[in-house]
């Protein structure tokens, strides 16, 4: 583990780990918008998942396309982007389950995972889309606490 | 520490591991408190406004050919020849505002005018509605009473007005040209 983050402690590691935090940001940015104008239609998106109580879906509906927005703004900017990206990491990963459990039951549906902006079935692609994306985040997590720029290191001081 | 020194910084180990948890609590507390902030302006979903509609899914158990009809179908099928809408609330909230050609059958005495009937009995479908989107039980009942007496495809508007006039679905306002009963 330390080795890993020693390496995305490097040069090319932080390019890399600007580069993905980017990629999950423009995946939420994008993603969010939509969920917050009409929080109606994503509880129902939510709700097709037939997983959670119906207590719990009108709150979800409005609090994940704020989460997706501040995680899509905290990745961008380098604050708090870590703790963005375990929290995004916790969601991809719920997100997924979600689809599985749907797919196991054989519930054929939208994911909703852009909203009614863009329409997708729930299918094995969008479950691997959202543990890659996981991945992303769980790098950009263990990775070193940085701005988006500059991406170098800057040398220690002499001591 | 500056912030070129935290920049220089080696990556994080075990401290940091700690640090990374707290930031990530900080940051999943700052996400629920800027979305009970939103929740100040914007109403939670309930489920009466997001649950899908199965046909089979009758507002009315004790009426299983009234059915739930949709906003957005609702909308497509207004102005539709032997299509009604009937407004179940009382007369003055009619007044204030209405679906565009909807009769006004106010349901406040639970009652409904015999000539209330027979301007809907015709109709191929009619689409009931009230004021709350959460129990609809002025339009519930009502759908009930025209199942009852013989209107064959009877429908109750899930969201009702409130919804309809967030849709920004064609509404006006002013009394009933057509329901003698309300005078």
């Amino acid at each position: 583990m330390d080795a890993l983050r020693r390496a995305l402690d490097e040069d090319r590691g932080r390019a890399l780990l600007v580069l993905l935090r980017l990629v999950v940001a423009a995946v939420f940015l994008f993603a969010a918008p939509s969920k917050l104008l009409d929080p109606v239609t994503f509880a129902r998106d939510i709700d097709n998942y037939r997983m959670l109580p119906d207590v719990l879906i009108g709150p979800l509906a409005l609090v994940l396309p704020v989460a997706e927005i501040l995680i899509g703004l905290a990745l961008v900017t380098g604050v708090w982007a870590r703790g963005a990206a375990l929290v995004s990491a916790a969601m991809l990963i719920g997100f997924a389950l979600g689809m599985v459990q749907a797919i196991v039951r054989g519930i054929d549906l939208d994911c909703g995972c852009f909203g009614s902006f863009a329409e997708a079935r729930v299918s094995l692609w969008t479950v691997g889309r959202n543990l890659l994306l996981t991945l992303f985040c769980v790098a950009v997590a263990l990775g070193p606490d940085m701005p988006l720029w500059p991406l170098r290191r800057r040398p220690r001081a002499a001591s | 520490m500056t912030a070129s020194e935290k920049n220089a910084g080696p990556a994080p180990s075990a401290s940091g591991s700690a640090s990374l948890l707290v930031e990530t609590a900080r940051f999943a507390l700052a996400c629920l408190a800027i979305s009970l902030l939103g929740w100040a302006f914007r109403p939670v979903p309930s489920p009466v406004d997001f649950r899908p509609v199965g046909t089979c899914a009758a507002p009315t158990p004790e009426h299983p050919t009234v059915r739930w009809i949709e906003q957005d179908e609702a909308r497509a099928r207004l102005g539709e020849p032997g299509v009604r809408f009937a407004d179940a609330r009382s007369r003055s909230d009619y007044e204030a505002g209405h679906v565009a050609d909807a009769l006004a059958v106010p349901m406040d005495t639970g009652a409904l005018d015999p000539r209330a009937l027979a301007a809907l009995v015709d109709a191929t479908t009619v689409i009931t509605y009230c004021d709350t989107s959460e129990e609809c039980g002025g339009s519930r009942r009502l759908a009930g009473l025209l199942a009852e007496n013989g209107v064959r495809d009877v429908r109750v508007l899930r969201g009702g007005m409130p919804l309809w006039l967030s849709n920004d679905y064609p509404a006006e306002s002013g009394p009933c040209a057509e329901c003698p009963w309300t005078r």
